[in-house]
Formats: C-alpha cells, sequence, structure tokens
C-alpha cells in the first residue's frame, strides 16, 4: 500500500496534469478550427455553385472513411510539422469533416421563416448566416459539439505513440516506466483510466443535460 | 513536395505488394471478428439495458460509461501491457479482435437500446395482450421491428470500427496501419504508403457509410404524410446525439432518434392507403424529374427547390382551408380529421391529388400536351405513374419539400386547431392533442384528464422507466375503458 502511496508525489500529480493541460488544449484548439473549418464546408456544401459543392462533398467523404492515426502520421511525417501544430492540423482535418455534418443539421434545425424574415428586414446572405442563423443555430449544436470534444480528447491518446507528444497517456507512460512494482503500476494506469473517465463522463453529463434543457425549452 | 512522392518510392512500395497485401488482410480480419464480437455484445448488453431488473440496466450502463469514456488505446494497453502482468497474455491479432469488440461493443448497445426505445410501447402490450412473454415480445416482435432503426447506424459503427484498428498499430499489431508506419520508418519513405493505406482504408470503409446512407434514405423513405409538426422535431432531433454514443453524430443520430417517428407512423399502417405502399409524401411527386429515356407522358415536370416549397406551401394552405371551411367553428371535427386514421388517410389523397394536378397544371403551360397510350388519364393514374420515377427525384427538393411541405400542410392544420381551441381558452387541450399527436399516443377519454397527462408528458424520463411506463399507460387506458362503462 505504500508503494501506491509513495506514487502521489507533487512531483508526479503536477506531471500528469501538465499532461492533462496539453491533451485539453490540444483538443480544444482541435475544436475550435474544425467549428470554422466546418461551417465553411458546411456552407460550401449547401451551396449553388456545383464546384464547392463537389469539393466539399469529397472532403467529408475522405476524412470520414480514413483513420484519425493516418492523418496525424501524415502531418507530422509527411508534412514535417512540429508536433503540437501536426496534432493540431490532423485532428482539424479529421474532426472538421464530422463538424460539418453537424452544423448542417444545426442550420436545418432553424426554421425556414427565419431566412425569410432576415431577408425581408434587407439582410444580406451573409448578414443572414452571421448574424440570425448561426447563433441560433450554434444553440443546438452545442450538444454535439461537446460530444465531438469528448471524441478528441479520447483520440488525443494516439499522439504518445505516434508522435511521442506528451499528453497524459504520454505523462502516464513515461510515469510508469519510472516505477517497476507490478502494483504500481496497476495503480498508474488506474488513475490514467480514472482522469480521462471523470473528463469524459463529466463533460458527457453537461451534453445530455443540456440536450434535456433544450427539449424542455421546446416543449414549453 | 514532389520528391515525397517521387516514383522510386511508389516503386519500392509496390515491390513489397504480398505484405502490403497480408497487412490489408489482418485489417480485414480483425474488423470481422471484433464486429461479430461487438455485435453478440451490443445486442447483449442492448436488450438488458432496457430490462425489468435494475441491477441489469446498473451493469449495462456501467459498460457502455466505461466503454465510452476512456480512450480506445487506454482499453488496448489493459490487454497489451497490463493483462501480461498477471500471466495472461495474447497475440496481438487477437487483443485487436477482444479490445475493439469489447469498445464498440459498448457503442452498438446504445444503438439497440434507442432502437428499442424508438418502437412504440404499444407494442409491447400488443404483444402481451396477446399472450406473449418478456423474452418473445422482445424478439420476436420488438427486435425485427428496430432492426431497420438500428441498422443505418450499425453501418457507420462498421465504418468506425475498420478505422479504429489502425489503433494496433501502436501495439505492434500487424495490420495495415502498422505495415505503413514501418515501412515508412524503415525505408523512410513516407509519402506513398501512407497514401496507398488512405484507399485501402477508403475502399473499406466507404462502402460501408454508403451503405449506412442508403440504409438511412430507405427508413425515412417509409415515412409519411402525418409527419406533420414531427418535421420539426425532426429537424432539432439532428443535433441530439444519443446520449453517450459520441460516434454518432449529425444524420445517424438524427435517424437514430428520428426513427421514432417513422415505426410510430408504419405502427398506425397510414402508408397502405393503396395497395402498394407509397413510398414518399405525395408532394414529393412535386419535386420529380422527367425521365428522359421513358416516355410517361408529357404532363410531368420537375419543380425543384424553391418553386417546389411554394407550390407545396400553397397546397398545404389550401387544404388547410378547406378543411377550416368544412368544420367550421367545430374543433373537434379538425381533431377528427388531424388525429384518426382515416382523416389522415383522406388528407393523404387530397395532397396526392393536388400534387399531380400541379404538376399537369403547370406543366401544360409550357408544352402542348400530347395525348398518347403513356400518358395517365387520370390525375391519381399520374401520380401512381410518376410515383414509380423514384430514382430520379432530386435530393434538394426533397430535402425542401420534407422540411416545409409536410410543416406546410399538417402544421397548419395542427395550428389551425389549437387556435380554435386556444380561443375557447381551452389551451391544455391543444397542446394535447398536438402532443398526442406526435406520440400517436392518443387514446379517446384521454382529454379527459390533461392535467395529469401534460404532467406526465414533461415529466423528464427516459427508456430506463420504459417498463413502468408502459404500465403506467395500460393502467391509464384500462381507467379510460372503466370509465366509458
Amino acid at each position: 500500500m505504500s508503494e501506491i502511496a509513495a506514487l502521489f508525489t507533487w512531483v508526479n500529480v503536477r506531471f500528469l496534469l501538465q499532461g492533462l493541460g496539453m491533451t485539453l488544449l490540444i483538443s480544444a484548439l482541435a475544436i475550435l478550427c474544425s467549428v470554422v473549418l466546418g461551417t465553411i464546408i458546411s456552407v460550401m456544401r449547401t451551396s449553388n455553385v456545383r464546384v464547392l459543392r463537389g469539393i466539399a462533398t469529397v472532403y467529408i467523404e475522405i476524412f470520414k472513411n480514413t483513420p484519425l492515426l493516418l492523418w496525424i502520421m501524415f502531418t507530422f511525417f509527411v508534412a514535417q510539422l512540429p508536433p503540437i501544430g501536426a496534432a493540431v492540423l490532423a485532428f482539424t482535418l479529421f474532426t472538421s469533416a464530422s463538424v460539418a455534418e453537424i452544423v448542417r443539421g444545426g442550420l436545418a434545425s432553424v426554421p425556414h421563416g427565419q431566412y425569410e424574415a432576415a431577408r425581408s428586414q434587407g439582410f444580406s446572405t451573409v448578414q443572414t448566416y452571421l448574424l440570425i442563423i448561426l447563433p441560433q443555430a450554434l444553440r443546438n449544436m452545442v450538444p454535439a459539439l461537446l460530444s465531438q470534444f469528448v471524441t478528441t480528447i479520447k483520440d488525443t491518446s494516439y499522439l504518445w505513440g505516434a508522435m511521442a507528444l506528451q499528453e497524459l497517456m504520454g505523462r502516464g507512460m513515461i510515469l510508469m516506466n519510472s516505477y517497476n512494482s507490478t502494483a504500481q503500476i496497476f495503480a498508474i494506469f488506474g488513475i490514467m483510466a480514472a482522469v480521462y473517465f471523470v473528463v469524459c463522463f463529466t463533460l458527457s453529463q453537461i451534453v445530455r443535460a443540456y440536450q434535456r434543457r433544450l427539449k424542455e425549452a421546446r416543449t414549453a | 513536395m514532389l520528391e515525397i512522392f517521387a516514383p522510386y518510392k511508389w516503386e519500392a512500395l509496390f515491390q513489397r505488394w504480398p505484405d502490403v497485401l497480408a497487412a490489408f488482410g489482418t485489417t480485414v480480419g480483425i474488423s470481422v471478428l471484433a464486429l461479430v464480437i461487438a455485435l453478440l455484445l451490443g445486442a447483449l448488453f442492448g436488450v438488458l439495458s432496457v430490462s425489468r431488473i435494475a441491477v441489469l440496466r446498473g451493469i449495462t450502463r456501467m459498460y457502455v460509461e466505461v466503454v465510452q469514456n476512456v480512450p480506445l488505446l487506454l482499453q488496448v494497453f489493459v490487454f497489451y501491457a497490463i493483462f501480461p502482468l498477471l500471466g495472461f497474455s495474447l497475440a496481438a491479432f487477437w487483443i485487436g479482435v477482444l479490445a475493439i469488440g469489447i469498445y464498440h461493443g459498448g457503442y452498438i448497445s446504445e444503438v439497440v437500446r434507442s432502437g428499442i426505445g424508438s418502437i412504440h410501447r404499444g407494442q409491447f402490450e400488443a404483444a402481451k395482450s396477446q399472450g406473449f412473454g418478456y423474452w418473445q415480445s422482445m424478439f420476436l416482435i420488438i427486435l425485427p421491428q428496430a432492426i431497420r432503426i438500428i441498422m443505418p447506424p450499425l453501418a457507420v459503427q462498421a465504418a468506425n470500427l475498420v478505422k479504429n484498428t489502425s489503433v494496433l498499430a501502436l501495439i505492434a499489431g500487424g495490420e495495415l496501419m502498422y505495415f505503413s508506419n514501418s515501412f515508412a520508418g524503415s525505408t523512410s519513405y513516407y509519402g506513398p504508403v501512407y497514401v496507398m493505406a488512405a484507399v485501402l482504408y477508403f475502399i473499406i470503409c466507404f462502402p460501408l457509410s454508403r451503405l449506412a446512407l442508403y440504409l438511412e434514405q430507405r427508413t425515412r423513405s417509409h415515412r409519411h404524410l402525418a409527419t406533420g409538426d414531427a418535421t420539426e422535431e425532426l429537424a432539432v432531433d439532428a443535433m441530439e446525439v444519443t446520449p453517450g454514443t459520441h460516434d454518432i453524430t449529425g444524420r445517424a443520430a438524427a435517424d437514430t432518434l428520428a426513427g421514432g417517428v417513422g415505426t410510430m407512423l408504419e405502427t398506425v399502417e397510414i402508408a397502405p392507403a393503396r395497395e402498394a405502399p407509397s413510398p414518399r409524401h405525395p408532394l414529393h411527386v412535386l419535386g420529380e424529374k422527367p425521365d428522359a429515356d421513358v416516355t410517361r407522358g408529357p404532363l410531368e415536370q420537375a419543380f425543384t427547390g424553391r418553386v417546389a416549397a411554394e407550390i407545396a406551401d400553397e397546397i398545404g394552405r389550401e387544404i388547410a382551408q378547406e378543411i377550416a371551411e368544412e368544420c367550421g367553428d367545430d374543433e373537434e371535427c379538425a381533431t377528427r380529421i388531424m388525429h384518426t386514421k382515416s382523416g389522415r388517410i383522406k388528407i393523404h389523397r387530397r395532397l396526392e391529388r393536388r400534387a399531380a394536378a400541379r404538376k399537369g397544371v403547370e406543366s401544360g403551360a409550357h408544352g402542348p400536351v400530347a395525348a398518347g397510350a403513356a400518358a395517365p388519364a387520370t390525375p391519381d393514374a399520374l401520380a401512381e405513374g410518376v410515383r414509380d420515377l423514384a430514382s430520379h427525384r432530386s435530393p434538394e427538393a426533397d430535402e425542401v419539400l420534407t422540411s416545409r411541405a409536410e410543416t406546410a400542410t399538417s402544421d397548419r392544420i395542427t395550428k389551425e386547431a389549437r387556435r380554435r381551441a386556444e380561443r375557447r381558452n381551452e389551451q391544455a387541450e391543444a397542446l394535447l392533442g398536438a402532443e398526442a399527436f406526435l406520440d400517436n399516443d392518443y387514446v379517446p377519454g384521454e382529454l379527459d384528464a390533461p392535467a395529469e397527462r401534460i404532467a406526465h408528458e414533461r415529466a423528464p424520463h427516459d427508456e430506463a422507466d420504459f417498463d413502468a411506463e408502459s404500465e403506467d399507460a395500460a393502467a391509464r387506458e384500462d381507467g379510460n375503458r372503466k370509465g366509458e362503462r
């Protein structure tokens, strides 16, 4: 037991927390970039210009049907970007395909009358989207986006194996290497899993609560 | 940039083609076996998650939450790094099969759960009344119906599973991704091998996601007129994620949830208004393109996008007006039309007739009507003929039509009924009417206790309360029957 207690030094805890920070930082950056890129792709997807629509469709299909790990390898080894940049880019490319679908759903959830109302008030297309439609759509998109955030957090665990980026998983592995009793390795592994679980589960619960609120707002 | 993809690098890669093939085979093998495990676990836990026994529900909840909230890689490492410490080691191939199978089992169990949840609970009651036991009704009545709703998200899961096998590269799994990494590492020819891997993954996953889309559209095309207000709900549902199933977003999620509406409509058999169930909303006729090869009569003309929506709108308004005139101030009459099967079939026919007429009228203005053997004689026949052109309708028009036309008609009628009711300060009843319409849960006499029912509907509840609710509903119906006597 004392073996396990010996793990909980301030140095170790800080070491892991920094890893968690890195995980969250990369996930958050990736989601933010994905929302921007995903929105653009989604608007392209519904555009009247055939070429734009084609590009968006091809983009979504490619990234939806190939593994994320491949794109991590691609940005890191082929494009030769620095680790964090490569990670954020890979996640952005991959996630924005999903986000584009989410945005499309969000835009569809805004009643059509809102477009017409905006047009009748003299808003231009860009203004209509930016000022009227997107803010409303965003509210409906929050649960799905948070879910995507959870997925991204889980997927950042690839980064240690792929490019030795020290996020939570990586830090845990490093820590594991410096202890050699079985009990300690179990404990570190358990801690790592628990941290992921707590973060992801909390976010999932927020998603559920938010969805319930949206539903109530709709029925009220 | 070109240097990355230099020809000699491609050559080096293609010289290794037996290894590429072996790695690809390993990926496929792991995927298939893992999918089998995932399906078994998913079906088992999916059924258990709607069990009446709280402990079983608790266990499935725990399984799903743990599997979904801990990274897959970590779960793989349990098999790879932790189990050997306990004297239990497996080959990388089987680690992949087990870990990925268990991981996706959790997701599939959620898919199955929401599929079961979307089956109208009347089905359970009906089965019970026919003397079916719980398991009999589950396997003979509920699951066969749920399959159609479950299939599209299941195909999405299968594609995700294939993609996730790539994680085994990090434990030397010997599959496609691992081969790519080791080839790239040993030769430092990074470019070609990753492109090839992308293409190979795409070859497996693309048909799966297309299949998902196809199944989804097929499910959707079964949905019918009475979706009415439900269209709006669907759009919003598109944003809902089945709790916990993070991988299912957007469309798939929408369909899992929306599936409920589809099934509900089929349960009351609105579709077989004719002998063959008509596959779409009658107003879709407007969006269909005339066939170039087959001459089905010059009457046909397709309206797309806005025009179609406007016409659909107009038709909806006309019918709503008609109903309003027929019923006058009698809101019971409107309710009857909206809430009974025969009433809805009538609306359906009216829509069909008008849509067909509209197509004829509008195209008549554009070209001479040459009456041939192929030209349909009556509007009904025209509708029938055009219906066969399912493959030629434009998806844009379809989307616009589903989202607007249906709302335009049924929504208007509901609103009309609601407004009339409100005028008499019977807001609760109107709300109830609309809710009953969405639920298709409406039993005559229910309006007698609106307050109680509204409270019941508003109370937050989830599938876990499924059984309690169905018993509740049965009790309510019993009560109503007694009341009638």
